[in-house]
Formats: structure tokens, C-alpha cells, sequence
């Protein structure tokens, strides 16, 4: 094996050792508890597009973001992202290639969390069980899972930033201000494409469904290639 | 590097929770095991850090095997450090960890002859996450001490809170790396660990290299500690055998057959037996050439004919 291919297992491996089964269970929980009981709370209060409300507001804004955020800050822990794969930069891996292997296994563990929280966002918002809600669920998840896994790879960039990375803080308050409004500047931001492909078009003016796609995945590489190129190897 | 220097530093600085380097310049050849004598607030832990490429300098420059470590992965690869606290990559068991490293450094063994003597070998089937800090040290000592072809070996304190601290085996282990080129750092407070480890051995004061040791500051750093002060002489004969006399003495030897092999004189306390070899030599009627301090375990007394020094016959 060579040492680029062991620096990127070294990193993926370090991350998910980190993020751990109890850390996993614990996001995942508190994550979909909050999802789920928003999603009730909106059909209470009205029963019509419950689910879609539930999917835009409580769970795609907040549940879905901070469970990806509390994610990569498992991963890394509080330092920057170079810190989070000192201990195999130490064994002579390359921190750029670990750092990526890093990345790579929180957005996997973050996409397994996010269309987890996307699907029983939408159950819940649905009500009884359906062959439409179902079908709706399972589209929730896999934007939910790419959603997640691109909000990893933005806060993995914003890691990058500051002594203390409180870059990663800046891009979480940024998302939460700036993704939602229907400018020009959120189609920077992955809660813009995320809320289109939800039904919502007019956050991203311009874009389709499919484009929001190509969007949400060229913003992951963008940001993965951001935190590499941040990294010092 | 050409000139068999591993390390060079020039006007490194940089501080941790416990200390700081303050325009530290150090330049360490290959195939020595050397010695920085200080504690963490002198800038040891945080020197260790920088040579290992686990910590950026905040300023001047730190090139080893002429690269900087912070930036160099394959320099990285050719170090093997044991930090003050070892991170250790928590991948499973320590058998995983140092798979790891030999994955990511290129071959080296396992398991090696002397995972034994320093307590390694009992490890090597508990989890990382398990692992108390001595049994944390221990792990990264051989983790520092199984680096294939190393550039460099830094150790902090290699004799401090570790599963067992064998300074014979260390000694050979560190030996031994540096006949394969290596460059041999052990940075720890201890004069009784720099002893037994190092051969040559030098201060470490408020982040600067201060002095070499075997100027007067070795009683300071080893009080109680025989210190051995070598004499050149025209007639060391007759200076022997005056010394012989001298309370402050504790041992001296001198080479019968050949003049230019200096006395040895062995004592406490330094500036006594100094005054005394002065005062000897006056009356002799013998040139006093020079003297020369040497530390405790150092390089010059190791190499003393591999014999202690011997009470002369009056």
C-alpha cells in the first residue's frame, strides 16, 4: 500500500474511531427526536404541506446542519483540521490526504445522520403511512444524505480558518443568515440548493432541481478542495 | 545534508502551555546521541513538538534532514519522537497502531528485540483508547525508537512515566541509531538521565541553548555527582602522584606509558579539585597546559580506555 493511500485510510479511519458508535447514536437521536417532534408540532398545528414546512424549517435549518456540524466536531475535535490528523501526520502521513480521508468518513457518517433526519422528518409530517408519503420520504432521504454530506465538507473548509477554528463557527452562523434569503450569494451556500431540491425553487432563483444537484455536489468538491488546499501536508 | 548535519535551527521560536523557545539556534550532526538538559518551561516539550513537525515555529527557521518537518511528510515518516504527550492515533489496538505506522513509513518490524526491556510487548493487544499516560509513553517511545532510517530521534524524557525505564537498553537502542545515521536528541530536567543516555550534553535555559555542559554549571546540574576535570600536563607523573594526596581528590588515573594522555582527576567538587591541580602543578614545577571539565556519563569519560579512573599510587 502506498503512504498516499494509507495517509487517506489513516484519516477516514482516525475520524470514524472518533465519531465512534456512542457519539453516532447520541447526534442521531437528539437529531431526529427534535426533527420528528417539529414535524408533529407543524401538523398540529396545520395538516396541509406539514411535511414540506417540517422539511424546510426545523429539519433541513437546523436539526440537519448542527447534526453535521456536531459530526465533524467529533471528528476533529475543537482544534483546526490539520490538528484533528496530527497524530498520523506524526507517523509521516500526508495531512492533506488525511485530512481529506477525514472529510470523506465524516460526510459518510453525516449522510447516513441526514437522510435519517429527512426521512422521519417527512413520515412524521405525513402522518399515518402512505404509499405518497413513503415515496416522499425516501426522496427526503437522499437529499437529506447529500445535504448532510455537503454541509460536512463546508464546515470541514471553514475548519481551516482561525488559530482556534472558529472558521467552522463563522460558516454555521453564515448558512443560517445568509442560505435561506433568495439572493444572488445563497447559491454559495448548501441550505439554498438543499431547499430547492425540497420544493422550494424560489431559494435559488434560476436554478432547477437538477441543477441544485449538480450544485449541492460541485459545492462539496469545492469545499473538500478548499480544506485541502488550506492543509499543510 | 553535505556537511552531516541533520538538524539546523536559526532563530526558532515558539511556546506551548509550559514553555517557549526564544530564538533557539541548534545544529545537530548525524550519528551523535545528544542531550538538551531543561525543563518544559525551558521550551523542551515545545522544541520536541517542532522537531517532530507536530508544531509549526512561530518564527525563524527548522530544517531537518533539509527539510522543514512541518511540511514534509516524508521527513516526518524518517523522525520518530517520543512528545511529553503523545498523540497517538486511536485505531484499535496498539498491535493496529503499529501496523499503521508501518504503513505509513515504509517497512519496519513489528516487533522488535527490545519492545520487551522497555514494557512495549505487553501492550500490543490493548486498545489505544484503554491505555493510562505511562502506557501512552511507552507506546510512543517505541513507536520513536522503531522509525526505519531515521533522520532523527528526539525523545522527551525517555526515563519519565514509562511502563519501564531501562536506561541500559535505551542507551544501546540509541546507540545504535545513531551508527545508522540518525541524529539522537534526548531533551529531559534529569542530569542523571542526560548521564546515562547522552554523550554529549548542553543546557536548554529560557528557550536558548545556554552552554555546554562540563563548564561549572555541572555541580549545579548534578549536585553530589563526581565531575571529571582532565589535565594537560608536561609531567603528569609527578601530578598524579601529588593529587593522590588531596582530600578534594576522590580518584584520578594518568597513562604511565604515554605523556600526552591527560590526568584524569575525578572529585565533587570542582572548583576545590581545580584550585588543587593549580596549586599542585605550582609546586611540581609542571606546565599546567589546560583542564577541561567533563560531564557526568559524558563522551570523553566514556571513552576513558572503557576503565574507571584508579586511585594513583602515591
Amino acid at each position: 500500500m502506498s503512504a498516499a493511500s494509507a495517509s487517506f485510510q489513516a484519516g477516514t479511519w482516525l475520524v470514524l474511531r472518533r465519531v465512534g458508535r456512542r457519539h453516532a447514536m447520541g447526534i442521531t437521536a437528539a437529531a431526529v427526536a427534535f426533527a420528528a417532534i417539529a414535524s408533529y408540532a407543524e401538523r398540529k398545528a396545520v395538516v396541509s404541506d406539514a411535511a414540506s414546512r417540517a422539511l424546510q424549517g426545523p429539519g433541513f435549518g437546523l436539526a440537519l446542519p448542527i447534526a453535521a456540524f456536531a459530526v465533524l466536531s467529533c471528528s476533529l475535535g475543537r482544534g483546526r483540521l490539520e490538528a484533528g490528523v496530527s497524530p498520523a501526520a506524526a507517523l509521516g502521513a500526508h495531512r492533506r490526504l488525511a485530512a481529506l480521508g477525514a472529510l470523506v468518513g465524516a460526510a459518510v457518517v453525516a449522510a447516513a445522520i441526514g437522510a435519517l433526519i429527512a426521512c422521519v422528518t417527512a413520515l412524521a409530517g405525513h402522518g399515518p403511512p402512505s404509499a405518497a408519503s413513503v415515496s416522499d420520504a425516501l426522496t427526503s432521504s437522499w437529499i437529506g444524505a447529500l445535504t448532510a454530506a455537503c454541509y460536512t465538507f463546508y464546515f470541514g473548509a471553514g475548519a481551516s480558518f482561525g488559530a482556534q477554528s472558529g472558521g467552522r463557527v463563522i460558516a454555521l452562523g453564515l448558512d443560517l443568515l445568509i442560505g435561506p434569503l433568495a439572493t444572488p450569494v445563497a447559491v454559495l451556500f448548501p441550505r439554498a440548493h438543499a431547499l430547492n431540491l425540497l420544493g422550494r425553487p424560489e431559494a435559488v432563483p434560476g436554478w432547477s432541481q437538477a441543477a441544485s444537484t449538480i450544485g449541492l455536489v460541485s459545492l462539496a468538491c469545492f469545499f473538500a478542495l478548499m480544506a485541502v488546499r488550506r492543509t499543510p501536508d | 545534508m553535505s556537511d552531516g548535519t541533520v538538524v539546523h535551527a536559526l532563530g526558532l521560536r515558539g511556546h506551548d502551555a509550559h514553555g517557549a523557545l526564544t530564538g533557539l539556534d541548534l545544529s545537530l550532526p548525524s550519528g551523535t546521541v545528544g542531550c538538551l538538559v531543561g525543563g518544559r518551561s525551558d521550551g523542551t516539550s515545545v522544541l520536541a513538538r517542532m522537531l517532530a513537525g507536530s508544531e509549526r515555529p512561530a518564527s525563524g527557521h527548522l530544517i531537518v534532514g533539509g527539510l522543514p518537518p512541518w511540511w514534509s511528510a516524508s521527513t516526518r515518516a524518517r523522525i520518530g519522537a517520543l512528545l511529553d504527550e503523545p498523540e497517538l492515533a486511536d485505531v484499535g489496538t496498539v498491535r493496529e497502531l503499529l501496523a499503521l505506522a508501518r504503513r505509513l513509513r515504509g517497512d519496519s518490524p513489528e516487533r522488535e528485540s527490545w519492545f520487551e526491556a522497555i514494557g512495549a510487548s505487553s501492550l500490543l493487544r490493548r486498545p489505544i483508547g484503554g491505555l493510562d499516560r505511562r502506557e501512552v509513553r511507552t507506546v510512543g517511545l517505541a513507536l520513536a525508537l522503531s522509525a526505519p532510517a531515521p533522520l532523527l530521534v528526539v525523545l522527551h524524557e525517555p526515563l519519565a512515566d514509562v511502563v519501564k525505564a531501562d536506561a541500559t537498553v535505551l542507551r544501546e537502542v540509541l546507540r545504535r541509531r545513531a551508527s545508522e545515521g540518525a541524529c539522537v536528541l534526548v531533551l529531559t530536567a534529569s542530569a542523571a538521565d542526560a548521564a546515562a543516555l547522552a554523550d554529549d550534553v548542553a543546557t536548554l535555559k529560557q528557550g536558548r541553548v545556554d552552554r555546554a555542559v562540563g563548564a561549572p554549571d555541572t555541580d549545579e546540574l548534578a549536585p553530589g555527582a563526581e565531575i571529571e576535570l582532565r589535565v594537560w600536563t608536561d609531567k603528569p607523573r609527578q601530578v598524579a602522584a601529588a593529587l593522590a594526596g588531596e582530600t578534594s581528590v576522590a580518584a584520578l588515573s594518568f597513562s604511565a606509558s604515554d605523556d600526552s594522555v591527560p590526568v584524569a582527576v575525578r572529585s565533587r567538587e570542582l572548583a576545590a579539585s581545580a584550585k588543587a591541580v593549580a596549586r599542585v602543578c605550582l609546586e611540581c614545577g609542571a606546565e599546567l597546559r589546560a583542564m577541561q571539565a567533563v560531564a557526568p556519563g559524558g563522551r570523553a569519560m566514556h571513552d576513558a580506555g572503557g576503565q574507571s579512573p584508579r586511585k594513583a599510587a602515591p
